[in-house]
């Protein structure tokens, strides 16, 4: 086909449009999708009785901190690099899995402080589920906001929306759970995010290679 | 692109965003002119050049809601064209490997039994059976340049696709083909 014929037709098919708002505006608007499936997250669980108590441990408020910025971040940098050329300083696409990261040390530590040996994380695959439960929502608005532009690179903005819902999911799972050991939040609260990002980012970059 | 033509791009997007199809035209008419000196400059004489041109004016066309107006249009533009350009070198590729392999291929195990008869005659009607099987697109590629001795430009122009989605598309179906006609020649 010639240039010209191709242009042609697309002419033809080109009506008026509006265009999209900035990618901030829009993760401003995803925002309240997220922080509903919070709420309606700790709702349904009930909230964790030592909330007052949580709420005053600087551990807590520095990983609810860490957690907000990752997911803010994460749904941000989805949906800038959703728009050609708007994500145009490629070391903020790390930000967000970097603030994850930080908040996975500060855990880790916590962990190899306590005296006497490593404690055990138990077994507690309810927090899996309802920070999964609770991002599922987001995660699919976050997808479909991010499609409606026009997403390059879909393994990265595939990864940083997953990466947004499950911190939002994970931070109404913080909110529900009441278990204060590092070990558990480790194991049972960061690293399910960690690997269930890093999986959809696999799964993705599998997917667009295959197509 | 110079801010002449970066200004001139974004007076021209803006335009077509409100429907202007003439200023849209000449949008992609400037914007060709502009992939095909930047694409050239990269990859030389290289055949899928137009590949590039082409998929990069598609995509403006479907990205065009992305662009603001309050947004510079030259990083906009450049990350379309960059990205297209990744993708059809990464497709060639794909498609040489290919080639290399069906030719390989093909010099292991050069004829599939089901093909000839005791004599050495191609069994054209198990051929042509096994081609009815192909959907339309496909059957008239594969007919296209194994039958009738067309060309992958000509093909590529009738069908509306790129050279190479037509030699995708003719692998495909080759592949289809030796599995279908092997399959006969094992239940014979």
């Amino acid at each position: 086909m010639k240039h010209e014929s191709l242009i042609v037709s697309l002419v033809s098919d080109a009506a008026a449009i509006t265009p999209l708002p900035s990618p901030s505006a829009r993760a401003a608007r995803w925002l309240i999708v997220a922080i509903a499936g919070v709420a309606a997250g700790v709702m349904v669980k009930g909230l964790r009785q030592n909330w007052t108590m949580a709420l005053s441990d600087p551990g807590f408020q520095l990983s609810t901190v860490l957690v907000l910025a990752t997911g803010i971040s994460a749904a941000l940098t989805a949906l800038a690099l959703a728009v050609p050329g708007a994500l145009r300083q490629t070391w903020l696409r790390w930000l967000p899995p970097g603030l994850f990261a930080v908040w996975g040390a500060v855990l880790a530590v916590d962990v190899l402080r306590v005296p006497g040996g490593v404690p055990a994380a138990g077994w507690a695959t309810a927090c899996m589920w309802k920070t999964w439960g609770i991002a599922v929502g987001p995660a699919a608005v976050l997808l479909m906001m991010a499609r409606a532009a026009a997403p390059l690179d879909w393994r990265w903005t595939g990864g940083m929306a997953a990466l947004a819902a499950l911190a939002f999911g994970v931070l109404g799972t913080e909110m529900i759970c009441p278990m204060t050991g590092h070990a558990h939040i480790l194991t049972w609260h960061f690293a399910p995010v960690a690997l269930t990002a890093l999986a959809t980012f696999a799964a993705v970059a599998v997917a667009t290679r295959r197509a | 692109m110079t801010n002449e033509d970066e200004a001139r791009a974004a007076r021209l997007m803006t335009l077509a965003q409100h429907g202007d199809q003439a200023a849209y035209a000449e949008l992609l008419a400037m914007l060709t002119t502009l992939a095909t000196r930047f694409v050239r400059r990269r990859l030389g004489s290289a055949h899928w050049v137009d590949d590039v041109v082409q998929e990069t004016l598609m995509s403006v066309h479907r990205a065009r809601h992305t662009w603001r107006p309050d947004r510079p249009f030259g990083p906009w533009f450049s990350a379309i064209l960059t990205h297209r350009e990744i993708d059809v070198y990464r497709r060639e590729r794909r498609v040489r490997l290919r080639e290399h392999v069906e030719e390989a291929l093909e010099a292991v195990a050069p004829a599939a039994p089901v093909e000839t008869h005791d004599d050495g005659v191609v069994d054209m009607a198990a051929v042509r059976a096994a081609l009815a099987s192909l959907p339309p697109r496909q059957r008239d590629i594969v007919a296209g340049l194994k039958l009738r001795e067309e060309s992958v430009k000509h093909l590529a122009n009738r069908h509306q696709m790129s050279e190479s989605a037509v030699k995708v598309m003719a692998h495909r179906g080759y592949r289809r083909l030796r599995a279908i006609l092997g399959g006969q020649a094992e239940r014979k």
